[in-house]
């Protein structure tokens, strides 16, 4: 009679396993949303570009090496996803407000391609953009962590997290890339991740 | 003597060799590694081979020969010169990962570590109570003191503008900004034997832990003031702070981990684990901790009630790293050739990667952090 029951307490447990199994990470249960300002000037959510998946990375144009070489890495992944990168919206958030001017950061991001849009805000939008991403960024003078710059003068350095991140249309995360992934192995996952979809 | 032990070194090795010579089948020798977050350098506890891993495809690329076996081992951020000491004679050794050429530079000293300053135009080493600091391509020093109190250890800011020399058995610690001989000096802890430093990679705050007082020190750089002090448990391992700057882990021997605030000191979090904890480290967007234990590697929010998960280990961890996407974690396990490979997000452990080694141990890359300067 007993054995009657067995299968019924494991298949409990295989559900709870399976609900563990699937449970979402915090990163995943974070809210991926921005309120920035585009290069027109523009205020900017994560809304704008409807039924469009974001890459999303930040950054600063004066950055020497690294921010550059991420953004060629998005524009290649998305010149090798030909037809599809139509699906997806590629965007270039910068954290240095002061130096980065609408039209700079415009002629940046569009350099290494041509759908790029560039945002950026005040201190608290992209406190609340890098806090929402689970990103960091900062200020330095000499090696000593500052607030905010408040003059070019100050001849102040960025810093700042690296990742570049896959939104759905739904604006979940689905995906994070590390610094040093080339545009190919990018687009690769990419189509995975849109045909699992 | 040719005893048991002898042969059982000899029979693994000669297994070892069979499988490296599966393995390097097809492997081109005049590869350029120009990746510094994407390839891992594993070395060897019992021979001065090394492996060179593929942290993106997960695969052994090849095994190189060095001269002696590395004790401590680094690679600049481009990936063209790997440095080591062997931990024994006074002499640092390089290997040119572009022409595959061995040399090495004698030293006034027997050292036992070393630290590339981030540009890589600089290399500290310490011995015991000696500091040099040479350029690692021409050999020349560029900065020496000597006159320290017992082994030192070292750290540079991660954007380079200042190096830390903490004097183990004082706690005693000298600031030296980059390209100068002046030292300023400020005391951490309780003036006992503490571990090695820990520097924000933010370069804001400085850590500690003394194992007898069983606490953690943390010290503003700039204020020069210890901004907390925190009482465990047990004997607490070197502190940990996330890459994102904002969390302070701190594992100890008492199976006790915590998880501290990096900038109010509150405690958030309290996780227990195992026996003989080793390494901390944090990943998939900072949200994570992992911390090793004897046989166990166990995942941890950093934040949040969920019971911690944990995935068995061969042995102890020897290395730990965690590549750029913060999704992924390599460690070497002392009892197993094999790399294990666990995936953070999905909390799964994934394929073994063979390392060609007899018994893998630290890990060495050119990128290991998620920051841009």
């Amino acid at each position: 009679m007993s054995l009657k029951f067995i299968p019924v307490p494991n298949m409990l447990w295989a559900l709870i396993f399976m609900w563990l199994a699937v449970e979402p990470s915090p990163a995943e249960e974070a809210s991926y949303k921005f309120d920035l300002v585009d290069s027109a000037g523009e205020v900017t959510t994560e809304q704008a570009w409807s039924g469009r998946y974001l890459l999303v990375t930040f950054g600063f144009t004066s950055c020497p090496d690294i921010c550059p070489l991420t953004l060629w890495n998005m524009g290649s992944a998305l010149r090798a996803l030909g037809a599809t990168s139509q699906d997806i919206k590629p965007v270039f958030i910068s954290v240095d407000p002061l130096r980065d001017t609408r039209d700079d950061l415009k002629a940046y991001a569009e350099h290494f391609h041509p759908d790029f849009v560039a945002l950026t805000g005040s201190r608290a939008q992209l406190d609340q953009a890098s806090r929402n991403f689970n990103a960091s960024y900062g200020y330095k003078v000499n090696g000593q962590l500052i607030d905010f710059p408040t003059s070019e003068e100050m001849e102040y350095e960025v810093f700042h997290s690296i990742y570049v991140y896959l939104l759905s249309p739904e604006r979940e995360l689905l995906d994070v890339f590390g610094y040093g992934v080339d545009g190919e192995r990018m687009a690769e996952r990419i189509l995975e991740l849109l045909r699992l979809k | 003597m040719w005893t048991r032990a002898n042969k059982s070194v000899a029979g693994f090795a000669f297994a070892h060799f069979c499988m490296l010579a599966t393995a390097l089948e097809g492997a081109d020798p005049a590869v350029r590694y120009d990746d510094g977050a994407r390839y891992a350098f594993i070395a060897d506890l019992h021979s001065s081979n090394i492996a060179v891993i593929d942290t993106f495809d997960r695969r052994l690329l090849e095994n190189i020969a060095l001269e002696q076996t590395p004790a401590d081992m680094v690679v600049n951020d481009v990936v063209d010169l790997l440095v080591y000491i062997d931990g024994k004679h006074p002499r640092l050794y390089t290997y040119d990962l572009i022409d595959r050429s061995r040399n090495s530079v004698a030293l006034s000293f027997t050292p036992s570590a070393l630290v590339f300053h981030p540009d890589g135009s600089e290399i500290a080493i310490a011995g015991d109570g000696v500091l040099s600091v040479i350029n690692p391509m021409t050999g020349k020093i560029l900065f020496l003191k000597d006159g320290l109190t017992g082994p030192v250890s070292i750290n540079y800011t991660s954007d380079g503008y200042s190096m830390f020399i903490t004097e183990n058995e004082t706690g005693q610690v000298f600031q030296r900004k980059s390209f100068s001989s002046a030292l300023t000096p400020f005391a951490t802890g309780d003036a006992q034997t503490t571990s090695d430093l820990t520097l924000s990679p933010d370069s804001r705050i400085a850590l500690v832990s003394t194992k007898s007082s069983k606490r953690m020190w943390v010290r503003d750089i700039y204020t020069k003031r210890i901004v907390a002090e925190v009482l465990l448990e047990g004997a607490p391992l070197r502190p940990y702070v996330s890459s994102s700057s904002k969390h302070i882990v701190v594992a100890t021997a008492g199976r006790q981990t915590l998880v501290v605030d990096a900038w109010t000191n509150h405690i958030l979090n309290t996780i227990e684990v195992g026996d003989e904890t080793s390494m901390v480290r944090t990943g998939w967007l900072e949200t994570k901790g992992i911390v090793s234990s004897q046989g166990k590697l166990h995942l941890f929010d950093l934040v949040g009630d969920k019971k911690e998960r944990s995935f068995p280990v061969e042995g102890q961890v020897g290395g730990m790293i965690v590549v750029s996407d913060s999704k992924t974690l390599f460690a070497t396990q002392s009892d197993s050739d094999e790399l294990l490979v666990l995936d953070i997000r999905r909390e799964e452990v994934l394929a073994s990667v063979p390392t060609g080694l007899i018994s893998p141990s630290q890990i060495a890359m050119g990128i290991t952090n998620t920051l841009c300067h």
